[in-house]
Parts: structure tokens; sequence; C-alpha cells
């Protein structure tokens, strides 16, 4: 990968939608404690809502990607959009985080966006004021996304828990 | 993960992320603070000039230079037009009591031009007082000058040879408060008007002036002398002296150009 601009902004797209993750990540689990809890206990569904609202944000970020790419759609305007462009590539991988296998383990959500965290740091290392202070209100973005994501998500799942089990109880009547 | 404590990994990126957010606070947003006053601040030497007892040949004693001295006046023509200009022939920088004021049989200074002392750097002790004779307005048109513009200013005409300091045809100005304005440099000089105009007695009016000191120099030749100026630029309202030509307008401006030396 080169050092071009466009390079350079494709890195704030991706730092954009994944980078806040992992701080809000380590504060849903502090916040939330070791304590064994019911699957259907409100703090249970938000530690499993995590996984699921970073597979929204990689879908989302799939999307901004697709824009990007129209109306060239043809094999060889794809190939070229993504060769050598790992970030893209890596940030369209988040979508697999749809597959319930992938979401048994919240860590590996975590895992994953840490790559984009440490690019983050490394701008930071770098002591380009001018390129921080954007980094920052790039990262501030991301939070707010991650942070809206997640909420959104761990609604639905109360929502669709308490559904649900409004069913079942017909259902046993 | 077991390796990394949660409450560990939120210590990290919490301190990663703080010392981001530390490093790009630039205060690049904030409003700079206003600037500077670009006001001249002046300040004023410690000149002292005193009239003594005007001794022809004292360095210290400084005299009216009248010659090269001058009383001017201007006014709005109708109002509305240009400048109507002209200025007084005769004047001098004496504080006239009522007992002076008489006609003096001479060409020269009727009374001694003494009633003035100005210390540069101690307002206090300042003070200049002086008359003009109305009678000797010149406007360079001497159909008008000894004519409509006597009657019109409540006087009389000139006397040839004669110098009038008659209650009627003399407007005094005696100041009462001067004060050094430091952001011109220039003197605030709060002073009394007095003229009888076309009234029956005359009236004062309570003026505000401005007083510019010009620098002593000192003017070469054979007997070299210094000389130093002050220069009184005031208005009033020649309504409130009984004026009541529409020709002119309310306003009167004044400009005392005093020049004095120590020959």
């Amino acid at each position: 990968m080169d050092n071009s601009f466009f390079t350079f902004i494709e890195q704030l797209e991706a730092l954009a939608f994944f980078a806040g993750f992992p701080l809000m990540f380590a504060f849903v689990l502090v916040l939330t404690g070791k304590k064994q809890r019911k699957p259907s206990a409100p703090v249970s569904l938000l530690i499993k809502s995590l996984p699921v609202a970073y597979a929204l944000i990689g879908t989302l970020f799939a999307g901004l990607q697709i824009s990007n790419l129209y109306p060239g759609f043809s094999a060889n305007e794809i190939q070229a959009f993504f060769n050598g462009h790992w970030s893209r590539i890596w940030g369209l991988s988040a979508i697999i985080f749809w597959i319930p296998h992938f979401r048994r383990n919240p860590y590996w959500s975590l895992l994953h966006s840490m790559v984009f965290f440490f690019l983050f740091i490394k701008d930071l290392s770098g002591g380009n004021t001018d390129i921080i202070r954007n980094n920052m209100k790039v990262y501030t973005d991301s939070l707010i996304l991650n942070v809206v994501t997640l909420l959104s998500v761990f609604v639905f799942y109360i929502l669709y828990g308490r559904i649900t089990s409004a069913d079942k109880i017909k259902t046993n009547n | 993960m077991k390796l990394l404590n949660n409450k560990t990994l939120l210590v990290i990126l919490v301190l990663a992320t703080s010392y981001g957010y530390f490093v790009s606070c630039t205060h690049d947003n904030e409003l700079p603070p206003p600037a500077a006053s670009n006001s001249i601040k002046y300040t004023r030497g410690t000149d002292v000039f005193l009239p003594g007892n005007m001794t022809v040949g004292n360095v210290n004693e400084w005299k009216l230079d009248k010659s090269h001295s001058s009383v001017l006046w201007s006014t709005s023509y109708v109002g509305a037009s240009g400048l109507l200009t002209g200025r007084f022939n005769q004047f001098g920088t004496h504080d006239v009591l009522p007992a002076e004021m008489i006609n003096y049989t001479t060409v020269a200074q009727p009374l001694k031009d003494t009633s003035w002392a100005f210390y540069e750097n101690n307002d206090s002790k300042s003070y200049i007082n002086g008359y003009v004779q109305i009678n000797t307005s010149n406007t360079g048109e001497p159909g008008r000058d000894a004519g409509c513009n006597v009657s019109g200013l409540g006087t009389t005409a000139i006397v040839t040879g004669t110098q009038n300091l008659t209650l009627t045809n003399i407007a005094q100005l005696k100041s009462t408060k001067i004060t050094f304005d430091e952001t011109t440099g220039d003197y605030i000089v709060n002073l009394n008007f007095t003229w009888q105009g076309r009234l029956t007695t005359p009236s004062t009016k309570a003026i505000v002036g401005r007083m510019k000191y010009i620098k002593k120099a000192t003017i070469s030749g054979a007997a070299p002398y210094d000389v130093f100026g002050l220069q009184l630029r005031f208005q009033f309202n020649c309504r409130d002296f009984g004026i009541t030509s529409t020709n002119i307008a309310d306003k009167i401006d004044i400009e005392c150009n005093m020049n004095f030396h120590n020959k």
C-alpha cells in the first residue's frame, strides 16, 4: 500500500466506522461485570449485542464502499477497487459477524476492530498535530456511531425478546 | 483475553484516547484575544513659558508675536453653502478688566499681552485670557466689514488711530481649566466666552475648546531666538449673543494661532 492521499482517505473511512468500537466494548464489559446472568437479562443482551452491532457497522461500511464503487461494478473494476487496499478488505470482512458462529465469542469482534484502533494509535505517535486533530474528530464520530448502533441493536433485542415471549405465552395458553 | 483484564483494557484504551484528545487540543478554534489598542499615548515634556514683564532682550520672558499671529473665524454662508471666513485684525492676550474697557489712542497693542502662562506638564498652572476687537473683523470686503458687519455685530465703526476696547466692541475668553489629552497630545481647554453682541448686556457662555502646543524651536541668525505656538480652536453659537443675520449659520468656528518669541 502506498502513502497516497487516497489511501489516507480510505483509512479515515475505516477509522470512522471501526476505531470507536474497542473503547465502547471495554466500557460495556467493565460496566456489566463478570456475574453469571440469565441469557434474557438486559446485561446479557447488551453483551450479546456487541458483535451484532459490529456486524451492522461492517454492513454500513460495505454500503459506503458500494457507493464509492458505483457505477463501476465490472469484475476488473471491483478487483482494482480492492487490490492492495487491505483496510477496505478488512473492514468489509466485519460482516462475517452476522454468522452466528463468529458471534459466540464477543472478543473476536474486539480483536477484529483492534486492527483499526492500532492504525489510530500509529497516527497518534506520528506527531503531526493536524493529522491527530483530524483523526480525533473522526474518532469521536466513530464513538458516536458505535454507541448509537449498539443501543439500536440492544433495543431491537429487547423488543424482539418481548414479542417472542408474548407469542410463547399465547401458544402455551 | 484472559491475559488482558477488562478493566486493564479499558484503562489502556481510555489513556490512548485521552492522549489523542490532549494532543489535538490546539486551541486553534478559540477566538484570539482582542488586539491591543493602536492609539498612541502621548507624553509631554517639561517646557514652561511665562510672559513676565515682556522685557525686550530677556530670553526668559515670552512675548506675543502679534504680527505673526491670527484670530480666524469661519461659518457657513447662508447656513448651508460654502464657508464665509474672516479674521480679527486686533486682538491680544490680556484679561481686560472693566476699568480697562476704554478707547486707546495708539496703533500698537493697547494693553500688555501678559495674561497667560503655559506649563507643558502642569495643567493647573496654565491659563490663557484674550480678547478681540469686534469691529476689526476683516473678510477682505471693505464694504461689508465697515458696513453691515458693524451694525450686524452690534458695535461701532473703526476710528483710525484708536484701539476700541469698550464693552460693546470686545469679545473675551478666559480659560477656567486646562487638561492634557493623552490620546491626542492636545490640551482640552474649558473657557468662558464673553461678548455682548446685539444683546443689551454682555453674556458669558462656558465653552470647551482644544489647544495644540507647537513645540519650541530656535530661529537661527545673527541673534538666534526661540519661538513656540499655541493654537486654540473652539466654537460658539452666535444666536446666544443676539446675532440674527440669516446670512450666517448659528455655529461660528474660531481658531486662535498665537505665536510667541523670546527676543
